[in-house]
């Protein structure tokens, strides 16, 4: 593993202890096997843009699918489908009922506050 | 005696609160062995007593928590008291102002009576990396209390408070309390304030109780839970009613199981959590089993990214602004100095690791941050198909003094850590005479089932 010690430490805004480049290096080795398994996973690369934290009132989903908003968003939750075709959303929003759907795609603002849509949703 | 039956005697003047905090002090004091503590200022603790009593006096509401000695961890500041995190880098640092979980506790009437010992930055399980040093187990002797809220739990274990404030990373309140035969819980992330409480792994860490009880633990939740102007990240939402739900039962839940926590959980500690399923089963609960391949990468997981998020926290410890001073030539000699002095071995390697990674972000700290979204949206898919999840709370028993388990005692606490989704520890009993939990695991902002489940749990 190439570990350059004095960098690291410099970095970190410690002094150069040689007694800790071992437990660093038992740190390192014990992410090997994770930085392989993590190579064998098929992670969709669109999830990373979705954000680390859960949000405070609505909740951005990409590519939601209803189980999982099912297990999400309560009655009264605003829920966020950037970029998901206004034919899916509406999919999505008849299996989760109570929820309000917002669509945001478009820069426009839709929402459906109870089922079935309203006109200006259809 | 409950918080809230402690609370009614208090007001109904039957016990004064100045009486239930000198009872607190004298145990403190006889658990002193225990080096729970971070600071003790008894005469403050006395005065806050007597304005209570004195409130009581004139028939004046003194609040939910009435007289409750509480301890606060020595990571959330209290005003001009100390709040050094139990490390070195901040010793003589007074807090200026009150954190938000704090004031509100002691607005609802309790007495601050104390700070709480922690492994070193909230960086630790074992409880045994602090400058004020290695806290005990009450309940298991020779054994450690689990970390990083060590004190809190072996406080509240001991009987010295009823209730004491953790803060939660990785499973900070909820491993200890596992350990310590105490109740742990965690709200949603959001849920709680965060003001005033030293940062550690920002899109983790999350303000908890510990206590002695389910319905105490929801009484203070559903006091500290709400919006604050100072953290943005305290969600205004509804403040959910959690007492009731502690004793309302478990008829028609239907309980997750993860069957991958079998295979990395001690068999003793998985036969104790499968016997409290079948308890709540036999409570009218109905058992799911479900799968999530991709626990065992939730660790290593979590630890990438609170390393990347710890080297960041923890660069305002500077040697310059608050704490131990700097001395050498130069603003980079000066720091490292500062912080190679006061920074304990815990922390040292936490921040190594943390530079490392910053060398590495292609191959394993973006692809830990897809995970983590991918992990949040498995649990959330396998929290659509249950009212909540139970689970071991760590893999295993409590630690002998000196043994060392690599960290892997937060293995299953990370999950809800990583999503941020609500969670309890709640005790399931002995395993070889050591203390055991469960932790349950509710959909997001769903405390509610959390706590009917833990309450469930609880009486069995």
């Amino acid at each position: 593993m190439d570990l350059d010690f004095k960098r690291i430490s410099e970095r970190a805004g410690l002094q150069v202890e040689p007694q800790l480049e071992s437990a660093l290096q038992v740190q390192v080795d014990a992410l090997a096997g994770y930085a392989k398994a993590l190579g064998g996973l098929e992670l969709p690369e669109h999830i990373s843009e979705s954000p680390a934290m859960p949000l405070r009132r609505d909740v951005a989903m990409p590519v939601p699918s209803a189980p999982v908003l099912k297990g999400l968003a309560r009655q009264g939750d605003q829920v966020r489908l950037p970029g998901v075709p206004h034919a899916e959303k509406r999919k999505v929003a008849r299996e989760i009922r109570p929820t309000r759907i917002e669509r945001v795609s478009d820069g426009k603002e839709l929402q459906l506050p109870s089922w079935p849509p309203t006109r200006e949703d259809a | 005696m409950s918080l809230t039956e402690l609370a009614a005697q208090v007001q109904s003047q039957s016990q004064s609160a100045r009486s239930l905090s000198e009872a607190a002090l004298a145990r403190l004091e006889a658990a002193s062995g225990l080096k729970a503590t971070a600071w003790c200022v008894p005469d403050a603790a006395l005065i806050q007593a007597d304005a209570l009593d004195r409130l009581c006096g004139m028939q004046k509401d003194a609040g939910p928590l009435a007289g409750v000695p509480v301890a606060i961890k020595a990571n959330i500041a209290v005003e001009g008291m100390p709040m050094d995190c139990a490390s070195a880098s901040l010793q003589g640092y007074k807090a200026p102002a009150t954190a938000r979980a704090a004031y509100l506790l002691q607005n609802a009437g309790a007495v601050l009576l104390c700070g709480a010992n922690m492994d070193e930055l909230a960086i630790g399980t074992t409880g045994q990396h602090s400058v004020h040093g290695a806290t005990g187990n009450p309940l298991a002797p020779g054994h450690v209390p689990g970390g990083s809220s060590s004190g809190s739990a072996a406080l509240v274990a001991a009987g010295v408070v009823p209730l004491a404030l953790g803060t939660d990373s990785g499973g900070s309140v909820r491993q200890p309390a596992a350990w310590c035969g105490v109740v742990g819980a965690v709200g949603t992330w959001g849920r709680v304030s965060r003001s005033g409480v030293m940062a550690h792994a920002s899109s983790f860490d999350r303000v908890g109780v510990l206590s002695q009880s389910v319905a105490d633990a929801a009484l203070a939740m559903e006091i500290l839970s709400g919006p604050d102007s100072q953290d943005a990240s305290a969600a205004e939402r509804d403040l959910p009613v959690l007492l009731k739900a502690a004793s309302s039962g478990v008829e028609g839940m239907k309980i997750g199981v993860l069957k991958q926590a079998q295979a990395m959980a001690d068999a003793s500690v998985w036969e104790a959590t499968q016997a409290t399923v079948e308890g709540l089963q036999s409570q009218g609960a109905t058992v799911k089993v479900l799968s999530l391949p991709e626990l065992e990468l939730a660790l290593p997981c979590y630890r990438v990214l609170a390393a990347v998020e710890a080297i960041s926290n923890l660069a305002r410890i500077d040697g310059m602004r608050f704490g131990l001073k700097a001395q050498g030539e130069g603003f980079h000699q000066a720091l490292a100095q500062a912080r190679s002095t006061g920074f304990g071995p815990g922390v040292k390697e936490r921040l190594l690791l943390g530079s490392y990674l910053a060398e590495h972000s292609a191959d394993l700290v973006e692809p830990s941050r897809r995970l983590r979204a991918f992990l949040k949206l498995a649990l959330f898919q396998l929290l659509g198909q249950v009212d909540a999840i139970v689970m071991p709370t760590t893999p295993g028993l409590p630690l002998a003094v000196g043994q060392q388990d690599g960290g892997t005692s937060d293995a299953f606490t990370v999950l809800s850590s990583l999503a941020g989704v609500p969670s309890i520890s709640v005790p399931i009993g002995r395993v070889q005479g050591l203390p055991v939990g469960a932790q349950v695991l509710s959909r997001l902002w769903d405390e509610r089932s959390a706590f009917r489940l833990a309450g469930a749990m609880e009486s069995l």
